[in-house]
């Protein structure tokens, strides 16, 4: 409140759209209606979701400080949400479709996050923009004003439909079909609060690509993708659904190999009831509508789109864009001019050569600026604006790649714009390159977390920045990507060499580790996945790198690809590149190994908030557990050479191996038998939900009876990749599983009082 | 008709460091000092994590981010400087946030001090007062006149009248949060400072 007393509600109450305003105005009050005890917490949690207010780490008011677990001193106030308090910060966020800022709300942005975070804008890997630190009672107010500049944060999180994603060069690039803005824009608005998908069991993320060959969509990797394509001259879409990354990745399927355009928005509804009819709602962890496509198969869920196509009522908005659609490629407001031979400051033929996309339109670029893991200063954001103005007009767009790209910028002005980005400290070269490292939050701010993707992505980019002069050039080419677990918001699936977060226990200690992932394939709109070669502990990355990007430079025949190089190798000879980095020395030789990076506390599972300090020698469950790992090894290997029902078959002996180590740890004479040992792990583990996590539950161990009851008949390559994938998450839980178990022994021991006491 | 007090949402000090480092300074130490307040709760404030933004070209640098109050080694505007953001104040009148926010700042100042770690030292000679509320107080003439009207008694209180000199900063961008410098050119050191803050 201003102190003339005036609100932000009352001053912006006739700059946005009535709907909005109300609203967030009913929003408002459920905010105080919670506060005041007056609405349910669950009811609240999901009201706050699908606005976008989520949770973060430590809001359940308990943190590993290094030393002991702490109880956060928060007052005593209603929660949030189950387990979430209410002064704890959250993060906020805010989709922005297909990318498309402009000037003014990135200014709004810049304000918003001096005023209720922490002066920091992070670009997400589906073009969103986060806030992080923001306090509950802030919410409305930032609301209103992005609703005043045309931001809504409605159903930015929750199960519904997300930011609708596209190309950051869709309406300037050489290979596009046509530019595919305005549809995406179309899509977002027809299906925001639309009634039809207000009851998914989970999220839904759509997302539109230009062109099939490359990567700038990502379509393969989203639940419903859309592909720009023209039949004897009329345009229309290549639509997929189902693919996604996730514990369980999965590549989309082609529900339609030509939808008009006409025909967009009903399909996409047609399917959206199919998914909210039919799609799993109990169980979250198979609640995606890859599951549903897996379950019934491409052509059945084809059909049912089909039969509910033939019924829908029409709707005039299906087709009322296409008369008048908004124009997203963009004005430039400079005219166009080659650069030609005009003068280039030091330093302008590095960036040029990373940062610079010469468009369709002549004389005009598109100029990408690379932020350091996504993020900018408000300070930033407003110069970044001024820049827009001045050389780009509205054209700003953010990337999945976490940059932001100046799009109509005439080629002879980019030598003036790069030295006002240089002094910005905005003007690093690399973009796309292999110092532009992908992350999302992970234990910064993510609850989900297990190891600090991002402080991995910043050591990372620091030493190849420092010697990305001698790294040849198709090590330069290369992507990486980082996920903080196996989630994959840092999309590494799709990466060249791709990691994400886990944790070993050894020495008695738990050590941050990242499973490496090889051999995605960005192109082709995330064409193929990358698949697991094996755990290195965290501080050992950069060292692995090394030794990864020097073979593949000295050892690729010429022109070879990552992906190739990988595959003629063979997961058996990469995984002995990866060997020698995989060992942790014991705590006395080697404490770095037990903290993570941008973080000297001692490492722990911080989420469960159990300090693991137990001192214990080598169990007999990290004895056994290798078992596991070598037969989810040999099943990669039998996948990559071709033999799937091999594949799949140790892929189902790596989660008996698992479980049997296990249950040996309390009941040593259970047999091989797997009846026995899905038995055992059943009643000790599962149906007690000892193996059970906070968050997913027991999705991974429902995985091993899922298969126990359900024997395959016929396998192929999908289907084995998929087990594969299973039983490594399900010797990751196992691993989780044990460390939770010993660290609770420890603590009954503890207090145990001493004998004859 | 009299004017009401300013009362913003937050007030943020940044009180730069003295000598000013030549290059990038080395932020790694203060992410363990940070925990370390942390851990043993060095700092006045419901202290939550450590955030490492280094790898931002004139970011925050390392933040040490509390409930309500951020203390952080901020690069910003290219200047290195102690910055201490004092969150959630509700209805605080201007005089009385700045007065508690500079207060912490030289609290945590001197404790950086104390710990010996890290290259930097934060001193009271100049400082800026930054209203991050653009509602309350816009970075307008008027508002500036109305801040400096507010602030002048607090200033002439700790600093002794005519100790200091105040400018207006981010005059020349409207879009940036109402900022005033002030430089105190004998100033006390920090333990005689925090004294006279009441701390
Ligand atoms: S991948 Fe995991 S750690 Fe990273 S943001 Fe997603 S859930 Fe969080």
């Amino acid at each position: 409140m201003a102190g003339n007393g005036i609100s932000w509600k009352q001053r912006l109450e006739d700059q946005m759209d009535p709907q909005w305003r109300d609203e967030i105005d009913q929003f408002g009050g459920q905010v105080e209606l919670r506060k005041q005890g007056k609405l349910d917490e669950k009811v609240f949690a999901e009201t706050r979701l699908r606005r976008g207010v989520y949770g973060q780490r430590y809001d359940n008011g308990r943190r590993h400080d290094g030393i002991s677990e702490r109880a956060l001193a928060f007052d005593d106030r209603p929660t949030k949400g189950p387990d979430t308090l209410w002064d704890a910060p959250g993060m906020q966020r805010i989709k922005i479709p297909f990318g498309g800022v402009s000037p003014e709300q990135l200014e709004v942005h810049a304000d918003l996050a001096e005023e209720y975070s922490d002066a920091v804008l992070h670009v997400t890997t589906r073009q969103d923009f986060q806030l992080h630190y923001i306090h509950i009672e802030d919410t409305p107010d930032l609301m209103r004003r992005l609703g005043a500049v045309g931001i809504t944060t409605r159903e930015a999180c929750g199960n519904s439909v997300r930011n609708v994603t596209a190309c950051p060069l869709a309406g300037v690039c050489h290979t596009e079909a046509f530019d595919v803005s305005p549809y995406a824009s179309a899509l977002m608005e027809f299906l925001l609060g639309h009634p039809d998908v207000q009851d998914f069991g989970r999220k839904f993320k759509p997302a539109f690509s230009g062109c099939e060959q490359e990567a700038c969509g990502l379509v393969n990797l989203h639940d419903a993708g859309f592909v720009a394509r023209i039949r004897d001259g009329e345009r229309g879409f290549k639509v997929v659904v189902g693919g996604g990354l996730g514990a369980v990745p999965h590549q989309a399927e082609v529900l339609s190999e030509f939808t008009p355009e006409a025909e967009l928005l009903p399909q996409i509804q047609a399917a959206a009831r199919v998914f909210a009819r039919l799609g799993e709602k109990k169980n979250r962890g198979r609640a995606r509508i890859k599951f549903l496509v897996a379950k019934l198969g491409i052509e059945e869920f084809r059909r049912l789109v089909e039969e509910e196509r033939a019924v829908l009522p029409h709707d005039d908005r299906w087709t009322a864009y296409l008369a008048n659609m908004a124009h997203t490629s963009g004005e430039p407001v400079r005219p166009s001019t080659p650069l030609n031979g005009g003068a280039r400051p030091p330093g302008f033929d590095a960036w040029a050569e990373t940062n610079v996309y010469h468009q369709r339109q002549a004389g005009y670029a598109v100029a990408m600026i690379t932020l350091p893991l996504g993020d900018m200063t408000s300070n930033q954001a407003r110069f970044l604006a001024d820049m827009a103005r001045k050389y780009a007009g509205d054209n700003i767009r953010t990337t999945v790649e976490q940059n932001i790209v100046l799009r109509f910028v005439a080629e002879a002005d980019l030598p003036e714009l790069f030295s006002e980005l240089e002094a910005a400290g905005l003007g690093a070269p690399g973009a796309s390159s292999v110092v532009d490292v992908t992350s999302c939050p992970g234990t910064d701010t993510c609850k989900l977390g297990i190891a600090a993707s991002r402080g991995l992505a910043a050591e990372l980019r620091k030493r190849l920045t420092e010697k990305s002069a001698q790294l040849p050039q198709a090590v330069k080419d290369l992507r990486i990507k980082i996920s903080g677990c196996f989630n994959s918001c840092g999309q590494h699936h799709v990466a060249d060499i791709g990691f994400y977060g886990n944790s070993r226990k050894i020495d008695g200690r738990t050590v941050p580790h990242f499973q490496v992932i090889l051999g995605g394939q960005w192109t082709e709109n995330a064409g193929s996945y990358g698949l697991a070669v094996g755990s290195v502990p965290s501080k050992a990355i950069p060292e692995t790198i090394d030794a990864l990007t020097d073979a593949y430079a000295h050892g690729r025949e010429k022109d070879e690809s990552f992906q190739a190089w990988i595959a003629r190798l063979g997961k058996r000879n990469v995984r002995e590149i990866l060997k020698p980095f995989m060992a942790v020395s014991p705590y006395a030789e080697g404490p770095e190994f037990y903290s993570d990076w941008s973080d000297v506390r001692e490492f722990t599972i911080g989420d469960l908030g159990v300090g693991e300090c137990a001192g214990e020698v080598v169990s007999l469950f990290g004895i056994e557990v290798v078992k596991a790992e070598s037969q989810a090894f040999d099943a990669q290997i039998s996948l990559e050479e071709g033999d799937f029902s091999t594949a799949e078959e140790f892929a189902y002996k790596a989660m008996l191996s698992a479980a049997r180590a296990l249950v040996r740890t309390e009941y040593i004479d259970v047999t091989e038998d797997p009846e026995d040992i899905v038995q055992e792990f059943k009643a000790r583990f599962f149906d007690n939900e000892r193996f059970f996590d906070r968050f997913a539950r027991g999705k991974f161990g429902q995985y091993l009876l899922d298969r126990f009851q359900t024997p395959v008949t016929s396998v192929d390559a999908n289907e084995a990749s998929r087990r594969i994938e299973e039983s490594q998450l399900f010797i990751e839980a196992s691993h989780a599983c044990e460390a939770r178990v010993s660290a609770e022994s420890a603590a009954a021991v503890q207090i145990e009082p001493p004998p004859g006491a | 008709m009299t004017q009401s007090l300013l009362r913003p949402n937050r007030v943020a000090i940044k009180m730069f460091a003295d000598p000013q480092p030549q290059g990038s300074p080395d932020l790694e130490p203060y992410i363990g000092l940070f925990h370390h307040f942390i851990q043993a709760q060095s700092l006045e404030g419901l202290l939550l994590d450590v955030a490492d933004y280094a790898h931002i070209p004139d970011g925050p640098g390392i933040l040490l981010v509390g409930h309500d109050v951020d203390y952080g080694v901020d690069l910003g505007d290219r200047r290195v400087g102690l910055l201490t953001v004092r969150k959630r104040l509700e209805d605080n009148p201007l005089a009385d946030a700045a007065r508690d926010t500079l207060r912490r700042c030289v609290s945590a100042a001197r404790a950086i001090a104390d710990s010996g770690v890290g290259e930097l030292v934060f001193s009271p000679a100049e400082f800026e007062v930054q209203l991050l509320d653009r509602l309350s107080a816009p970075n307008s003439d008027e508002g500036y006149d109305q801040a400096r009207a507010e602030l002048d008694g607090l200033l002439s209180e700790v600093f002794g009248s005519g100790g200091c000199a105040v400018a207006r900063a981010n005059a020349e961008d409207p879009r940036k949060p109402l900022s005033l410098r002030v430089s105190v050119p004998g100033a006390p050191d920090t333990a005689e400072l925090l004294q006279g803050l009441g701390g």
